[in-house]
């Protein structure tokens, strides 16, 4: 069964692919893509406690923090009027 | 000349096409011999290829692609005419059709069973598209793949197959029979030459295929069958490197290339005979692909 992405914040999409080779990232307002090595479930407890015994890739959670802090999510009053 | 006016029923488009350049006009016949008419009620893009004036007209003709008065290239040679032409038609759908998720691919099918072979130039798709579709699989398209946005099925755009540089002779010497262009010499491509697909490609040009799996193809001269399984980050990675408006389709977008590369089988092949990535392709991929 297809499972649909679970919405990490307002403006990313992720989605923990079924062979668990990796988890892909998607910025809904630039497309950008990130993927990272890891199953979702390890990189949300990396991102909770970055000092947890699970496996790590220190490079990957800095791209994606940096990828979703790059995330501009703009209030709906912006959109108002266009 | 005086401008000639016809119309590519090229389901799911309609291309009305103008051109005062004679060398179009028979290419257009050459090439698209049912898709060619001379009415339509609908046409979803107005396109002129039209010969350039003033003095250079005399000194170094040029041809001009214009899309509903929109110039997006440079003109050209106008020897390289036609080329120009069909590189205006995947323009226009790249740029414009946001119904599908497009991937820079080609799609052959066989018993309802679509592959995918996405793959950057050089890497020897079209030879291999050209291959396949003489021998026994259905062309749906030589360039991009039109998925259904939330599925697997990708619709026929049957366009002839982009043939550069030695894959010409290659394949004249292998269908002496088709309909090939005039050629396209000192491309950006180098020498271009477009083949006209199968009769069974165009008699199916609307019957859509369920997508079982994207293999990315790489032609390496005297080298055996290199067969690598991809895993769907891999899959993925290189799926959306060829995704013309994956970015732009939003969550929609994105959740359609996700499920192609899990719903797939994926590889990276690297080969030398056709005939033997066929056999690949038959025995090992489409036999155990469930649609």
């Amino acid at each position: 069964m297809y499972r649909q992405s679970l919405i990490l914040n307002d403006g990313v999409l992720s989605h923990s692919l079924q062979d668990e080779s990796g988890t892909v990232f998607f910025n809904i307002y630039s497309g950008e893509t990130l993927v990272l090595g890891l199953p979702l479930a390890i990189i949300e407890q990396q991102l909770t406690d970055p000092l947890s015994d699970l496996r790590q890739d220190d490079d990957g959670m800095s791209q994606l923090q940096s990828f979703i802090s790059n995330v501009i999510v703009r209030p709906q009053s912006e959109f108002d009027g266009l | 000349m005086a401008f000639d006016v016809s119309y590519l029923h090229l389901p799911p488009f309609c291309f009305e096409i103008q051109t005062d350049i004679a060398a179009v006009s028979a290419n257009l016949r050459q090439i698209y011999p049912s898709a060619l008419q001379q009415e339509a009620e609908a046409p979803d893009y107005f396109l002129t290829v039209k010969s350039g004036s003033g003095l250079r007209k005399h000194l170094r003709p040029q041809a001009r692609f214009l899309s509903d008065q929109q110039e997006p290239f440079k003109p050209v040679e106008i020897g390289n005419a036609f080329a120009l032409l069909e590189w205006g038609m995947n323009w226009c759908v790249a740029t414009q059709e946001m119904r599908f998720v497009i991937v820079h691919a080609a799609v052959l099918e066989k018993d309802g069973k679509a592959i995918l072979f996405p793959a950057p130039p050089g890497s020897g798709k079209s030879t291999l598209t050209a291959w396949l579709a003489f021998n026994g699989w259905r062309l749906l398209s030589d360039e991009m793949a039109l998925i259904l946005p939330g599925s697997q099925t990708v619709l026929p755009f049957v366009r002839p197959i982009c043939l550069k540089n030695k894959s010409i002779d290659l394949a004249k010497s292998w269908f002496p029979n088709a309909r090939f262009s005039s050629i396209a010499k000192n491309t950006h491509k180098g020498d271009v030459v477009h083949l006209s697909p199968p009769a069974n490609s165009w008699q199916q040009n609307t019957v859509p295929a369920q997508v079982v799996a994207i293999v990315f193809p790489k032609y390496a001269k005297d080298q055996p069958l290199q067969i690598t399984a991809l895993n769907q980050a891999q899959a993925f990675m290189s799926l959306a490197e060829n995704a013309f408006n994956f970015s732009l389709a939003g969550a929609e977008g994105f959740n359609t290339v996700v499920r192609l590369v899990e719903k797939c089988q994926n590889y990276e092949v690297t080969y030398t005979q056709v005939s033997e990535l066929a056999e690949f392709l038959v025995e090992d991929v489409l036999r155990y692909a469930d649609i």
